[in-house]
């Protein structure tokens, strides 16, 4: 993680611009300010920024032709941010690839969580993509090498496709992901109304691997997005 | 009251007309012998008082045309006749028929006043309502935003001469506010949309015991100090419903047992298949409901006996209600014997997947 990483907001609202600012600051980021979307293309390309913060509410142009164009050439985390009960924009944030989601009204705690997730991935991904062999949280642990799953003390036999939707979850820890990418990801390109199936799969996962399975502590669902493992 | 406007209540309207006229001549025959012919006309007009008064004026008038007739035929003489003996019966015949129509034109007129009155009645009633609410929401929404500018005021004049603790209570005070603020809102734009019809139903197949879980998680931190207990089987069987949708249902109907249960009491939510149906039911142990509230609780802004004491505008249920209708479902809540209320939705099932591996 670099010592004093540069956050680019791309944020029209001056009232969000105004809180989010000193917090970044005083949490030892250099803040760099856009107010269009055409000024926040030209920072990205002139600064290149550790992570970006897209609002896709912007007056100029489409947040989401933002996110695209970013996407063409740049690898940096970015966090959209939309407003609430829009969860197609979230969706097709996430599809387009940014990295993670906040909706307004949003908790200052919650965007420097996801923040650090973001940014430790990026570095995850960095460094070739090498992973710590073993998983680890309080309840379970995972041998991701010996594929051996370990659920408070005691080893628990997972289905084919159950073991692969967790290794998928724990490749991407913390971070939200949307059903499309799980189905696309660990069951190929064609499964894409498997949705229920996914649904009746993640049940299980917890019904295996959670103390209360219908409190979930680890493998949260981020309602009409996708899912979360939280690693923490 | 009897317009007639369908052609066979409007042939029995007539039919009763020439009914109360035979009677009207029927009584008068039984008088003919004892008094004046003058009198007998009070029959029959007494006759078209009853016929305005419960059939409408179409028929009493017609009924006012067929007592002259009656009258004419069957008293005036000669009798049996149509023709009269002396002019003057002309001019009685003329009375008659003239106070006839009048008895119908006055009746006609009392009923028109009194349905004037009732739909004035309904709107002033309607306007009440109307301002009632509109206070209620304003209140709710001025309290937070006072709470909040307050506060806020009190750190910017003071903050350097307040002890931390305090300094840490106001800002608590307004994140809780601005947190409150921000369900009304939501759940005053969700009740709007609702009542516009505007809400798109985005049906996929889902597992209720997820939608619970969902809806707890986001109510964690209301939750501490509450019993909570789930029962869910893990072979429920996959619904259609729009998740996000159900998920507010649950967590309105949470939020609402966790505003009335007293802390350290249990809250049981609990999910299972019923015939031909999904039911999710919520459990507290609470007061229970007011044998007033029972017919209302479902009602925009109906905020109970309790509403000193609760916050809220009184949305949550009347949202969980639209969005369980739009879904085919029933929602409902009665009291337990065991003290406290249980608040039970309903959904139709279809035919699930097949379960994999």
């Amino acid at each position: 993680m670099p010592e004093n990483p540069t956050v680019l907001m791309i944020e029209d609202e001056l009232p969000i611009r105004r809180f989010l600012k000193p917090s970044l600051q005083s949490h030892d980021f250099k803040v760099l300010e856009a107010v269009t979307g055409t000024e926040g293309l030209a920072l990205a390309t002139s600064h290149n920024p550790d992570i970006i913060l897209l609002d896709l509410g912007l007056p100029d142009m489409d947040g989401l032709e933002v996110l695209k164009r970013l996407r063409e050439w740049t690898p940096t985390p970015i966090i959209v941010i939309t407003a609430r009960d829009k969860e197609k924009d979230k969706i097709a944030g996430l599809d387009a690839g940014a990295d993670d989601y906040l909706t307004k009204p949003f908790d200052v705690g919650e965007l420097l969580a996801r923040i650090r997730v973001a940014l430790r991935h990026a570095q995850r991904v960095k460094q070739g993509g090498k992973q710590d062999p073993v998983f680890e949280t309080p309840d379970f642990k995972v041998d991701l090498s010996a594929r051996v799953v370990t659920v408070r003390g005691k080893e628990v036999h997972l289905t084919p496709n159950e073991y692969d939707l967790l290794a998928f979850l724990i490749r991407h820890a913390g971070k939200v992901v949307t059903q499309k990418q799980i189905l696309q990801e660990v069951w190929g390109p064609a499964s894409g109304d498997q949705v229920q199936y996914l649904r009746i799969y993640v049940y299980q996962l917890r019904q295996k691997i959670e103390a209360d399975p219908d409190r979930p502590r680890y493998i949260l669902t981020e309602s009409g997005v996708g899912y979360r493992l939280k690693a923490d | 009251m009897n317009s007639g406007s369908r052609p066979s209540s409007l042939l029995i309207s007539y039919l009763i007309s020439l009914l109360t006229v035979a009677l009207c001549t029927g009584v008068s025959w039984l008088l003919f012998s004892h008094v004046d012919l003058s009198n007998l006309i009070m029959v029959y007009l007494l006759g078209i008082v009853a016929l305005s008064y419960w059939q409408g004026t179409g028929p009493s008038v017609w009924g006012s045309f067929l007592s002259v007739l009656a009258f004419d035929f069957f008293f005036v003489p000669p009798r049996f006749t149509f023709a009269v003996a002396d002019a003057q019966y002309l001019l009685m015949f003329l009375a008659m028929l003239a106070v006839g129509l009048a008895i119908s034109s006055l009746a006609a007129r009392v009923r028109r006043q009194v349905e004037k009155n009732q739909q004035a009645q309904v709107q002033i009633e309607a306007e009440r309502l109307r301002s009632s609410l509109l206070s209620s929401i304003s209140h709710d929404l001025r309290t937070p935003l006072a709470a909040i500018t307050g506060s806020t005021s009190s750190l910017l004049e003071d903050g350097e001469a307040l002890e931390p603790a305090t300094r840490r209570d106001l800002l608590e005070n307004i994140y809780d506010e601005s947190e409150r603020l921000s369900r009304l809102v939501t759940n005053l734009l969700e009740m709007t949309k609702l009542e516009a019809g505007s809400v798109p139903l985005h049906r996929e197949m889902h597992h209720m015991g997820e939608i619970i879980g969902s809806a707890i998680s986001r109510l964690e931190k209301k939750i501490q100090g509450h019993l909570l207990t789930t029962q869910i089987p893990p072979d429920l069987p996959l619904v259609p419903m729009d998740g996000l949708l159900m998920e507010q249902v649950v967590i309105n109907l949470l939020e609402n047992a966790l505003k009335y249960a007293p802390e350290k009491t249990p809250i049981h939510l609990s999910a299972g298949v019923e015939g031909d149906r999904l039911a999710v039911r919520v459990a507290d142990r609470g007061p229970g409901l007011p044998l007033e509230d029972l017919n209302h609780l479902f009602e925009k802004f109906y905020r109970g006996a309790q509403r000193e004491k609760h916050s809220g505008a009184g949305l949550g249920l009347a949202i969980c209600k639209g969005i369980v209708q739009i879904h085919g479902g029933t929602i409902g809540a009665k009291n337990l014997t065991t003290g406290g209320a249980v608040f039970e939705v309903f959904l139709p099932l279809e035919k699930n997947p097949a379960k994999p591996d």
